[in-house]
């Protein structure tokens, strides 16, 4: 025998399987597959004979474990009389053999709790991959977003917080790195796009733990003032943008016609926080001006091992040292940086939505629990005279309790395949429907936390059905023994516990189904608001004059003045006007401001509002009436400004008295040198901040000829079709220049109907849900008085003939059943609170106990039992008396 | 025991040691089952049917540790009993009469 054919020993995985096998025959086999091993490889050659051996050895442990057609290994065993995988194996299939002669019943309870698991998994894959996930950056649990706060405002960070930092950097940080988002037109060879970019100081993806795939990090002066300007890009751009032969680096690319060198390309999937961005351009850190506008979210990483509260107050150290020197442009003396968790902040939007479908999901996995758990009862109840005769013939109590769980296991196994395809299926759609609404989205998977809790809420049904179907069966399981023609051998034991059961799942439906109509009726009622004008016709466009050509607020007033009646005097078109937001929506946010007749006391911030700039015909584009004075007209020649201000403006600061004439000077504006603003005119509301948006801010609006901005969004109100005016007008502009790209059109009704787009799924998917509970309840109220009907048939028939009568039988069926709905809806209502007051911020302008929304809950529910109680009620009172005695 | 019908694995086991001469151990067993079906044959099946068949009565063993010095292992030889041969005749008879004359139809097919 030559070493090189010493055969191979069995595999670990196989070894712990042999483990079952008799020792003294496994030794035996073992050597003889081992000679013969060494016959093949002689003959076949060794290759050829390391397979069959392996081969050999899955084969071998295979048997041992379960046995086959040609019986197991151990000589001793001899059936089901041994314990252990191998029986409860042939226990299993049996249990599968009878689960396949009931097709309807394993089909109900097998997509039952299947649903039930899957529905629950996929949802909590979500939950752990969204909210739970640590994110996919190295150390990320250090990493946190700077913020600026001010006693309950916090908002976003400057240029100036930055500069500051750069220069002395807090102790506690490992590193800092900041951002800001823009729109450019992105030239590489002739064709210009325009794209959001993501201007970053140099060193933002070391930060965030990305090294360059090509190329290297900005270094050294790159990012300083005057230093030669470099860019960032990802995979996509690079080959949308250079052939593949093309070494992007060095290259250079025009944002907004400046040019800048590539030194770097970048994956992807950078994570969350660049969704969606392809070009990254070095953000230059310099000394600003004043200390907004707070546009430079700051990244931070956190020392290993430095506390929050250490990072916190030096943070403050540093504000007060920082917020002193931009005191003329920023009067807020209790203002100071803090931060939060970043990925606190990148999920905040949906957590609370997604623990809400995940209670729902929840509630409808009990049900599911419960719907099948009765299922099993009344199977387990017609079941009884087998497992009597079982036992009668000598199986022991365990071993009757082992079949059950068999049994229970076979559902559970069928159950988890159909739990899975749901979970596949289900992730697929939300990665397809969630990009851009779902942060993280394309982080979305299985992780082994979520193996987890599959394997445990799988576990969890498997013990609760095989030991309710146990509970069910066991009492009457001797007595059954005697019954005739198993018909009512169900003891009253397993009949209360399915109405239990039955009665649970109203139970549990109804604070579901209170919760999904509290959500419909919010969307609904959100859906209803006023936009504050009339949207017939209304769509905008986001319409950017190149900086090279439009470098003077001139120029681009020039643009417009002439293009804007151009516009106007197109067919399609009744009006025309710019704006920089775009109700009902779309509001990049507020600005703070100082009331000249109300100073601030020492520990007070002054107030915020939403801020637009929008020119004279804005107004009438949208249609919105001047309510008192005027509108301002023309540029100002004065170092006066003018404001327009609505109604809820004049609400908040001056109830009850006029605002005209008033005035204020701007946040961000040097309390000496600017000029005051003066309140000329008051407007009717518009929606700034989504049609659900109750708090009533109060809207400043200051004349676009006065603050000139290069990249307007262009509002039009057509005559008819608002989408079938937008190529007439983009022509026209084109035509003008055609270097000047007009994107994002929508229309008024489309960014409302954005605006509702969580509110709307969130409603959608937990209304989903609490249908489908609904429908597994009502099941259940059937299926438990059908089984009655039907094992009830002689007691029904003697009651008939004794002079009850058919109405008197369908009384009693629906009595039964509607006892059970009524007392499960009771204590349902009475658990309503626990789900839907943790729900009351999502709701709107509906009360968590809206008696209304209970009502229609109960009323719906019982309607619904009743006319599943009136089925098998029917089928009772057609109960023929004489066929029924005559047939015993 | 009653006259349990003989399965076709091992009723091929059974010839195969009888061309054997009349005793094997289950290597040169699975090699001759091999070269005569010319299918792959499990080790594993054919040590469970030399059990199986032993306990029927149809075949009986002995430990053999002559090799033992050469190899390090003992063989377990198995050998067909009377009531093995009875039975492989038996069925030899049964399956002689029904293949009469029928066997050139099958060549024609």
């Amino acid at each position: 025998m030559t070493p090189g054919h010493e055969a191979p020993r069995p595999g670990p995985v196989t070894r712990l399987l042999l483990r079952r096998a008799d020792p003294k025959h496994l030794e035996q086999l073992l050597a003889e597959i081992a000679e013969l091993y060494e016959h093949r490889a002689a003959a076949s050659g060794p290759e050829a004979a390391r397979r069959w051996i392996r081969r050999e050895h899955r084969r071998l442990a295979w048997r041992a474990v379960v046995g086959d057609r040609m019986g197991p290994i151990d000589p001793s065993y001899a059936g089901s009389t041994r314990g252990g995988v191998p029986a409860l194996w042939q226990d299993i299939r049996h249990s599968a053999r009878g689960l396949r002669r009931a097709p309807l019943f394993t089909a109900a309870i097998v997509s039952t709790v299947g649903l039930g698991i899957g529905g629950t998994t996929l949802v909590f894959s979500i939950v752990d991959s969204v909210l739970i996930a640590p994110l996919d950056y190295p150390g990320s649990e250090r990493m946190v977003l700077l913020r600026t706060i001010d006693g309950d405002n916090a908002w976003s960070t400057s240029m100036a917080d930055l500069h500051g930092l750069v220069e002395t950097p807090p102790e506690a940080f490992e590193d800092i790195a900041a951002y800001t988002r823009r729109r450019n037109r992105i030239a590489v060879t002739g064709d210009t796009e325009l794209l959001r970019t993501k201007w970053v100081t140099a060193n933002y993806f070391e930060v965030l733990g990305h090294t360059p795939i090509e190329g290297r990090h900005p270094t050294g002066p790159e990012g300083t003032e005057g230093a030669p300007r470099v860019a960032l890009v990802t995979e996509t751009f690079r080959t949308r943008s250079f052939s593949a032969e093309t070494d992007p680096i060095g290259r250079s690319i025009l944002v907004d016609g400046q040019p800048f060198e590539v030194v770097g390309v970048v994956l992807d999937r950078l994570g969350p926080l660049d969704v969606g961005i392809e070009v990254f351009p070095v953000l230059e850190v310099a000394a600003p001006p004043r200390k907004g506008p707070f546009f430079f979210p700051i990244i931070g990483r956190l020392r290993p091992g430095a506390t929050p509260e250490v990072a916190r107050s030096q943070l403050r150290a540093v504000s007060e040292r920082l917020f002193p020197i931009w005191q003329n442009s920023f009067p807020q003396p209790n203002a100071h940086l803090g931060f939060v968790d970043l990925k606190e902040i990148l999920v905040q939007n949906v957590s609370r939505t997604l623990m809400v479908v995940l209670s729902a999901v929840g509630f409808l996995l009990l049900i599911a629990s419960a719907n099948a758990a009765s299922l099993l009862v009344a199977r387990g109840a017609t079941r009884t005279r087998e497992l009597a005769v079982r036992s009668a013939l000598g199986a022991s109590r365990g071993r009757v309790l082992r079949l059950l769980l068999a049994e229970a296991g076979a559902i559970a196994a069928a159950a988890s395949v159909v739990a899975w395809a749901i979970v596949w299926i289900g992730l697929d759609v939300v990665r397809r429907v969630g990009v851009g609404r779902l942060p993280r989205v394309e982080e979305l998977g299985i992780r082994p936390s979520t193996i987890g809790f599959f394997l445990a809420v799988t576990a969890a049904s498997w013990v609760l059905f095989g030991l309710v179907a146990a509970l069910a069966t066991a009492r009457a399981r001797t007595a059954g023994v005697a019954g005739t023609q198993g018909r009512s051998t169900s003891g009253p034991a397993a009949n209360a516990l399915r109405r239990g059961l039955v009665g649970a799942q109203f139970a549990i439906a109804i604070p579901l189904l209170v919760g999904a109509a509290l959500l419909v009726r919010s969307l609904d009622r959100a859906q209803s608001e006023s936009f504050g004008f009339d949207p017939t016709g209304v769509a905008s466009m986001l319409v950017t004059l190149p900086q090279e050509q439009y470098a003077s607020p001139e120029a681009v007033r020039a643009f417009w003045s002439d293009v804007l009646p151009r516009i106007e005097a197109l067919p399609g078109v009744a009006a025309a006007g710019l704006a920089d937001a775009r109700p009902p929506m779309a509001l990049d946010g507020g600005n703070n401001f100082l009331l000249e007749d109300r100073p601030l006391a020492a520990d007070e911030a002054p107030p915020t509002a939403p801020w637009i700039t929008a020119d004279a015909r804005f107004f009438s584009t949208l249609g919105l009436r001047l309510l008192e004075g005027r509108f301002y007209e023309a540029v100002p020649q004065d170092t006066m400004r003018y404001a327009v201000v609505d109604e809820s403006w004049v609400q908040r600061f001056y109830p009850g008295e006029s605002a005209v004439g008033r005035r204020f000077r701007s946040g961000g504006c040097t309390v000496d040198g600017c000029p005051w603003a003066e309140v000329v005119g008051v407007v009717e509301n518009v929606k700034t901040s989504g049609l659900d948006d109750t708090r009533a801010l109060g809207t400043i609006y200051f004349d676009f000829n006065a603050d000139t901005y290069s990249s307007m969004l262009l509002h039009i109100r057509a005559r008819g079709d608002a989408l079938a005016a937008v190529p007439g007008v983009r022509a026209l502009i084109q035509e003008r220049d055609p270097a000047i790209p007009v994107a994002d059109v929508m229309t008024a009704t489309e960014i409302a109907t954005e605006s509702l787009a969580g509110r709307r799924y969130t409603s959608t998917l937990v209304g989903l849900l609490a249908g489908l509970a609904l429908l597994l309840t009502v099941v259940g109220v059937y299926g438990v008085m059908a089984y009655y009907v039907q094992h009830h048939v002689r007691e029904i028939g003697i009651r008939i003939a004794l002079g009850g009568g058919p109405t008197g039988a369908l009384k009693g069926v629906v009595a039964r059943g509607m006892f059970v709905a009524a007392a499960g809806t009771t204590i349902g209502l009475l658990l309503t609170p626990l789900l839907t007051r943790p729900m009351a911020g999502m709701l709107y302008r509906v009360s968590p106990m809206d008696f209304g929304v209970l009502s229609a809950v109960t009323i719906l529910t019982l309607s619904v039992a009743l006319a599943a109680t009136l089925i098998p009620g029917r089928q009772a009172a057609t109960t023929d008396p004489a066929t029924t005695l005559r047939e015993e | 025991m009653g006259r349990e019908r003989l399965g076709e694995f091992e009723h091929q086991v059974l010839l195969a040691i009888l061309r054997l001469g009349g005793e094997a151990y289950s290597v040169p067993l699975v090699l001759e089952l091999e070269e005569r079906t010319g299918r792959e044959v499990s080790q594993s099946s054919v040590f469970i049917v030399l059990q199986r068949l032993e306990k029927k009565g149809l075949l009986a063993s002995r430990m053999d540790d002559s090799t033992k010095h050469e190899t390090g292992r003992v063989r377990r030889y198995f050998e067909l009993t009377p009531e093995a041969m009875i039975r492989l005749r038996d069925s030899r008879r049964d399956f002689v009469a029904l293949w009469d004359g029928i066997a050139t139809v099958l060549d024609e097919v």
